[in-house]
């Protein structure tokens, strides 16, 4: 009979991680996203022949300079692990934290179809028309739900379920003291360097092999989307030292629903209207050019520093003028001929989950436009699409920041 | 390291509701103690949403972290020293500076978790949630717990649970390659 072999499912993994407290000591993962393709761990060795004069032409032996690991990672992210990933690219201290202006409770448990609910302060809900709470955040019975304000009473004050929001119940049951909160806000810029991370990274679980790797720094990120489909970051990140495990981690994963691109808003050049409805894909791409040349008495890396900064956009969009080739390469809209002059833009890019509590918004200030690929011509006579390429500049040192994302979340602390 | 992990009881304190994947087999609850005093056994809970204060039974060096010792000049194999930060009795009293130069390795624990080594107020906990580890994962008489230090950055680190240790399955002195 023959011997079979015992193949392993290639989605038999993870790619998992977690933000170090300190350099140089590894921290069991505690986010989970969930990997797409595109994800991997690559572990390469610089070597070096050894030739000595042995009286032979034969190579004698090669030497080991330089292990080097760096992980890939493909996902469609959340937004409370946007901000932890947009903090990772961002750099350490980059996340400035604003607690939700509602935190109060409940004054007595609410049932499941439950139209109203009675919370202790009215702090924040004073104003009128709608407003996105989250109930019991953090716990297996959150609800982001949608309350119609002021409430009523004096303390307790009663909220109004929106009939917008299920047809104006609960979904879920609350204990009395449950939270009542609204969103975090996590403004996310860039700093000089970033934090240290460790990745896990499954390939086949215990039967192939489960490599932890730590002092991990951002390489790149990439943020992107497709029309009609959903936003997505590639990460790539560079770390300095392996261990393999001997068991798999307990995977935990987040609940919340991904970002679609059409709950996007642009606002390109200042405008809501002309190109900015014309966007068909878009990315937004972050180089920290690490330095990975630090090597001291090991084998392996002693240290990872961010180098600079470098944020280039990308659009692809539905083409409908030649102001952007005027633009770019005659100096203004109504140039009509070559010029020195760049256009600078900028670009705001506001996601909103239909939740209304979710948002993530990407603000690029101040992009110079260096590339407005005129269309190409096709006898199939469908419609011309032209891509754009911009760069982000700090305009002489102007602005603090290349990018700022800002993530309103469930996320009640900083990253 | 162990193949097997062990399991210790611990309090979900992450900042949103996570699911817990049913990928690496079954996941339980701890046990808990009825008011007849008898043992209802935890219920199998992968596949379904935690929060904030719900009690999972995960692996040890999860929750608890894990220490291994690396040769520093990157010859020798490195060996896994147990569950917690611990190290060799030779090593006792060394500051984490030093057992760093020598080649520890202290893994932290997970930080969405926290270890519960006393009995939970209502249900009562068990003998596994009561107890900080099980017998098969008590300190070994050669291993020493290292004392906390003063964390560098105090805001992001975690209160260090409360440890053992698993015993050292290898013979090899850590020392002889530092």
């Amino acid at each position: 009979m023959p011997v079979l072999v015992q193949p392993i499912r290639s989605d038999l993994g993870y790619v998992a991680c977690g933000k170090q407290s300190v350099g140089g000591t590894s921290v069991a993962p505690n986010v989970f996203p969930r990997f797409m393709d595109g994800s991997s761990l690559m572990i390469s060795a610089k070597a070096e022949d050894i030739w000595e004069g042995d009286g032979s032409r034969r190579l004698g032996s090669i030497v080991k300079n330089l292990q080097e690991v760096a992980i890939k990672l493909t996902i469609a992210p959340r937004p409370n692990e946007i901000g932890f990933f947009e903090v990772m690219a961002q750099g350490a201290g980059s996340d400035t934290y604003t607690a939700p202006t509602v935190s109060t409770t409940l004054s007595s448990a609410t049932l499941v179809n439950a139209t109203t609910a009675s919370v202790a302060a009215n702090t924040g809900l004073t104003g009128s028309g709608t407003i996105a709470l989250v109930l019991s955040a953090g716990t297996a019975r959150e609800e982001i739900a949608i309350f119609n304000i002021p409430p009523t009473g004096a303390g307790p004050y009663v909220l109004t379920v929106a009939s917008a929001y299920n047809g104006g119940h609960l979904l879920l049951a609350h204990n009395s003291a449950d939270t009542v909160q609204t969103a975090a806000t996590h403004v996310i810029t860039d700093q000089s360097d970033g934090n240290y991370y460790t990745f896990e990274v499954s390939m086949g679980g215990t039967a192939g092999s489960i490599i932890r790797v730590r002092d991990c720094k951002c390489k790149t990120l990439k943020r992107s989307a497709k029309a009609g489909s959903i936003l997505m970051y590639e990460l790539e990140v560079q770390g300095i030292a392996c261990v393999a495990q001997g068991s798999a981690a307990t995977l935990t994963f987040d609940p919340h629903p991904y970002v679609l691109f059409t709950y996007g808003v642009f606002t390109l050049d200042g405008s809501t209207s002309g190109d900015a409805l014309a966007v068909d894909s878009f990315d937004i791409a972050q180089n920290n050019n690490p330095d990975t040349t630090i090597q001291t008495e090991q084998v392996t890396l002693a240290a990872i520093i961010f180098g600079n900064l470098g944020l280039d956009v990308g659009l692809s969009i539905i083409y409908q003028n030649g102001n952007r080739i005027a633009e770019t390469y005659f100096g203004s809209a109504t140039g009509t001929t070559d010029a020195q002059a760049l256009f600078v833009g900028s670009l705001l890019l506001v996601f909103t989950l239909p939740d209304t509590l979710n948002i993530v918004t990407y603000s690029v200030p101040f992009m110079t436009y260096t590339k407005a690929e005129p269309p190409a011509l096709k006898k199939d006579g469908k419609a011309f699409r032209q891509a754009l390429s911009a760069t982000s500049t700090s305009n002489f040192a102007q602005n603090q920041y290349l990018l700022q994302t800002t993530v309103a979340n469930t996320s009640y602390a900083a990253y | 390291m162990a193949n097997t992990p062990k399991l210790v009881a611990a309090r979900y304190i992450g900042d949103y509701p996570v699911v817990l994947s049913r990928q690496h087999g079954p996941v339980y609850a701890p046990d808990t103690v009825d008011a007849d005093g008898t043992i209802v056994p935890g219920q199998r809970i992968d596949g379904t949403l935690i929060g904030k204060g719900d009690l999972v039974m995960l692996p040890a060096a999860e929750v608890l972290g894990q220490t291994y010792w690396h040769d520093p000049h990157q010859q020798a194999p490195s060996l896994y020293i147990g569950v917690g930060a611990v190290v060799r009795p030779e090593h006792a009293g060394m500051t984490r500076a030093e057992l760093h130069a020598i080649g520890y390795d202290f893994h932290e624990g997970r930080r969405d978790f926290e270890a519960v080594v006393a009995a939970p107020a209502a249900p009562q906990a068990t003998s596994q949630a009561a107890q900080p580890l099980d017998d098969s994962v008590a300190l070994p008489d050669d291993a020493v717990i290292v004392p906390d230090e003063a964390p560098s950055e105090p805001a992001e680190e975690p209160e260090e649970p409360s440890v053992t240790a698993e015993p050292t399955s290898d013979a090899a002195d850590p020392a002889q390659g530092a």
